[in-house]
């Protein structure tokens, strides 16, 4: 069948500027290849000496840069005869993930105003599916007892993955006064009794009705009632999409041409996908998208290269933790260098990222507001110098490894007035002589120090006494064995407004340490005390009647004079309480 | 009476002022009500009304509604401390894969959104009514009332609900069991109590086409 000529027109500039595309992204890779080579002596004459600070690239990098360019070639070379011969074969697979001319108009053409219920129930599936999804992590959190060391893991590393919290299906009771059953709610269209119907609040009060109501309540239900809730839940709500693989490839193409106002997308499980596809997805989308996320998606430096090249706006970028990940995550990094919109990056438990990668990125980028380097263990006190005098008036949140940080490093960090969060795992190399200069960031949200085994009772004291933190909602401070009473009491009174609050194996705290917390946190939602196994927590018996009014969480793990018998009294009295007892287990009363 | 020490108001006593409603109902507020409808609150800075003996007329607000709203306030004039800080509250680019608790409405709550009915609309009087006074705490109440309405419920148990109208079946998304005909539609125009008042029509969705 032949082709008619609007549709000829269509594929031409398609595959044009596909064309165009992986052209430009060769010679990133180009540059990008150069660059590797010219500092690759850095590195040849640092590897014998172990005193230099400055390596370069890792040599194989430059190999899967070749590897890359190769790949690059074939496609292009693929592209070129496609464009002659496509009116002979319009059907002819381009790449392994079956993309022919045809489909290419196909997607092309998709209109999403008249396909609504197909992009409904595209949005439907991946939406029930992230539900499900999150509602196992929350069971599963929930049955399983973790050992020690894990829990410390958790409570200190992967906070900020967590899966929030989706209310799922919560059956709430219904005022009975205004419903009775459905059924008998007689309808007739002349009923004149309504003065004012649903459809006629604004929309803002819609969307606040709306935010009460999951993504799995939203989807099914109501964006189905009619075109105006479509609309609004749509456009105004949809800003955040997971993406698994549960659709083709090409549906997908066609989906994300569909949600105009989407800011987040988050890639799930998808892995081995030709770069063709990456190219054809970051042209369907919209251009103000702002953040990408991938999770369990192996990416590899031609699809960093085609990001860079075909997104204008985004500014953050999260690589997660992934269990196959690219173990070359230097050349991602210096790709991202280049585009110069990129404010926040997570690339914490990547491999294969050394002081090179981070330089590329540090010094290349002209703001820099959010850096998550953590379990990346090549940061060094001067790499932490380039980054904190090049954006020290931008940057609010860094959490960072401090295998190799010394205390050095801090005065550079105190430098940052804006730091909102500052989270340094592993502070094994310091010795707490510069502290006091954590106590100056007061515009501080959020604290988290690990491994503080070495840091002495007056580092802790330089930080809080005197000082006042107003916005600290987080502090979480991981075995400060030299944390007693009286610094909790100072700790106390310099934060205020603590949420969430973690202070692990510090064997002085006892029971008036515990009562200060109890008095002076009266927004706690968080508390945990992991270890601190002289606390007896005789002031539970308080909680929720007089103190910690809004706590949900407590883990008193491996505190043996904390008794079984106080924590599941507390959770007879407020059982929607996590507690975690000294096995690591969640308190559960027998009915449960 | 306990009132938030951290707040200084720009106005100076008396602390009973009067509002008349739509239909000429005259009111006594006072500081439980200024405190809680940032409204009224920003009104008397910028008026600085020192008569406190002429009402402020709230045109948009029925008397019983406007009564109600006071009721509310009276009885929530103490939880203003204890509310914790909800910084998101306004953000509408808010994630919606974290949705809000609607779950948490108290008993003096729910009872007191009883008198108001979707059947009569004056739960939909009282959001409205609350939406222009500013008072938070009583438009969530109204929002979660309605969530919960919603939640559970399939698409068409919600049209009946609500008295939305159907687009004829098959023609769309929304196909409904049994149909209602369709006016023109209502969909983009919002209207007011008032224009709704005179017209006291059903409104109708638009098509949806696939």
């Amino acid at each position: 069948m032949l082709l008619d000529e609007k549709q000829q027109e269509i594929e031409l500039s398609f595959v044009e500027r596909i064309y165009q595309t992986f052209i430009n992204v060769r010679k990133r890779l180009i540059s990008l290849s150069v660059l590797f080579k010219e500092n690759e002596k850095v590195y040849c004459n640092d590897s014998d000496s172990d005193e230099e600070m400055f390596m370069g690239p890792f040599p194989s990098d430059k190999e899967e840069i070749e590897k890359c360019l190769i790949d690059v070639d074939r496609i292009l070379e693929h592209l070129a005869s496609t464009k002659d011969l496509q009116e002979q074969f319009p059907s002819f697979p381009l790449c392994k993930d079956g993309w022919t001319i045809r489909r290419f108009v196909d997607v092309a053409n998709f209109d999403p105003t008249k396909r609504r219920k197909t992009v409904l129930n595209w949005i439907k599936l991946q939406t029930l599916t992230a539900c499900e999804d999150a509602q196992k992590n929350k069971y599963s959190l929930r049955r399983n007892s973790y050992s020690t060391r894990q829990t410390i893991e958790k409570e200190l590393l992967f906070d900020h993955e967590h899966v929030n919290g989706i209310n799922f299906l919560s059956i709430s009771s219904v005022p009975t006064a205004t419903i009775t059953t459905t059924d008998e709610i007689t309808l007739s269209p002349t009923n004149n009794v309504y003065d004012l119907n649903l459809l006629d609040l604004p929309n803002e009060i819609l969307i606040h009705i709306f935010s009460y109501l999951t993504p799995c309540e939203l989807v099914p239900q109501c964006a189905l009632i009619c075109r105006k809730f479509y609309t609004i839940i749509l456009d105004h709500l949809w800003t955040k999409l997971e993406l698994r693989n549960l659709i083709s490839v090409y549906d997908v193409a066609c989906l994300l041409q569909s949600v105009p106002l989407l800011k987040s997308l988050t890639f799930v499980e998808w892995n081995e996908l030709s770069p063709i596809t990456w190219c054809i997805w970051l042209h369907s989308m919209n251009a103000q998208i702002r953040s990408i996320r991938f999770q369990s998606t192996t990416l590899n430096p031609i699809c960093v290269a085609l990001l860079v090249e075909l997104l204008p706006n985004f500014d953050t970028i999260i690589f997660d933790y992934q269990n196959k990940a690219f173990d070359k995550f230097d050349l991602l990094l210096t790709l991202l260098a280049d585009k110069s919109s990129l404010k926040r990056i997570t690339a914490s438990y990547q491999l294969g990222i050394s002081n090179f990668g981070i330089l590329q990125l540090v010094t290349k980028l002209p703001i820099l507001i959010e850096l998550n380097l953590l379990y990346v263990e090549a940061i060094n006190d001067e790499t932490v110098r380039i980054l904190c005098e090049k954006h020290k008036d931008h940057l609010q949140i860094l959490k960072i490894d401090g295998a190799q940080l010394t205390d050095k490093s801090l005065i550079y960090i105190g430098k940052c007035k804006l730091l909102k969060a500052l989270m340094i795992e592993f502070c094994s190399g310091m010795n707490g002589e510069y502290f006091s200069v954590i106590g100056d960031l007061s515009q501080l949200e959020e604290l988290c120090l690990s491994k503080l085994t070495l840091i002495p009772l007056q580092a802790y004291e330089s930080i809080f006494f005197d000082h006042f933190f107003p916005h600290m909602s987080v502090l979480k401070l991981g075995e400060c064995q030299c944390i007693n009473d009286a610094c909790v009491e100072l700790i106390v009174k310099a934060c205020p407004n603590l949420k969430d609050l973690t202070l692990a194996w510090s064997p002085d705290i006892t029971d008036i340490g515990f009562e200060t917390i109890c008095i002076g946190c009266k927004k706690l939602t968080k508390l945990s005390v992991l270890g601190c196994f002289r606390i007896v927590g005789t002031c539970l018996n308080d909680v929720p009647d007089k103190y910690l009014k809004y706590i949900k969480h407590l883990n008193f793990e491996q505190c043996n004079h904390t008794s079984d018998e106080l924590l599941t009294d507390l959770y007879k009295r407020k059982n929607d309480l996590f507690i975690i007892n000294y096995y690591g287990t969640c308190v559960e009363t027998d009915e449960n | 009476m306990a009132t938030n020490v951290e707040e200084t108001y720009l106005y100076s006593s008396p602390t009973t002022f009067k509002v008349s409603s739509k239909d000429g109902e005259i009111f006594d507020i006072d500081d439980s009500f200024i405190n809680q409808s940032k409204t009224i609150k920003n009104m008397l800075n910028v008026l600085d009304i020192a008569d406190n003996h002429m009402p402020i007329p709230l045109q948009n607000i029925k008397g019983t509604m406007l009564n109600a709203a006071i009721v509310f306030c009276k009885y929530h004039k103490n939880d203003l401390l204890s509310i914790p800080d909800d910084e998101d509250e306004d953000d509408f680019e808010r994630d919606a894969y974290e949705p809000r608790r609607s779950d948490d409405i108290s008993e003096w709550d729910k009872e007191f959104i009883k008198q108001f009915t979707v059947e009569e609309g004056t739960l939909f009087d009282i959001i409205m009514a609350a939406n222009y006074l500013d008072i938070k705490a009583l438009l969530a109440v109204g929002c979660k009332t309605i969530a919960n309405m919603v939640r559970g419920k399939n698409s068409d148990q919600v049209r009946q609900m609500f008295n939305i109208s159907y687009d004829p079946p098959g023609e769309g998304l929304n196909t409904p069991r049994n149909s209602v005909t369709s006016k023109e539609s209502g969909d983009n125009q919002l209207l007011t109590t008032q224009e709704k008042e005179s017209r006291c029509k059903t409104p109708s969705p638009e098509l949806m086409y696939d």
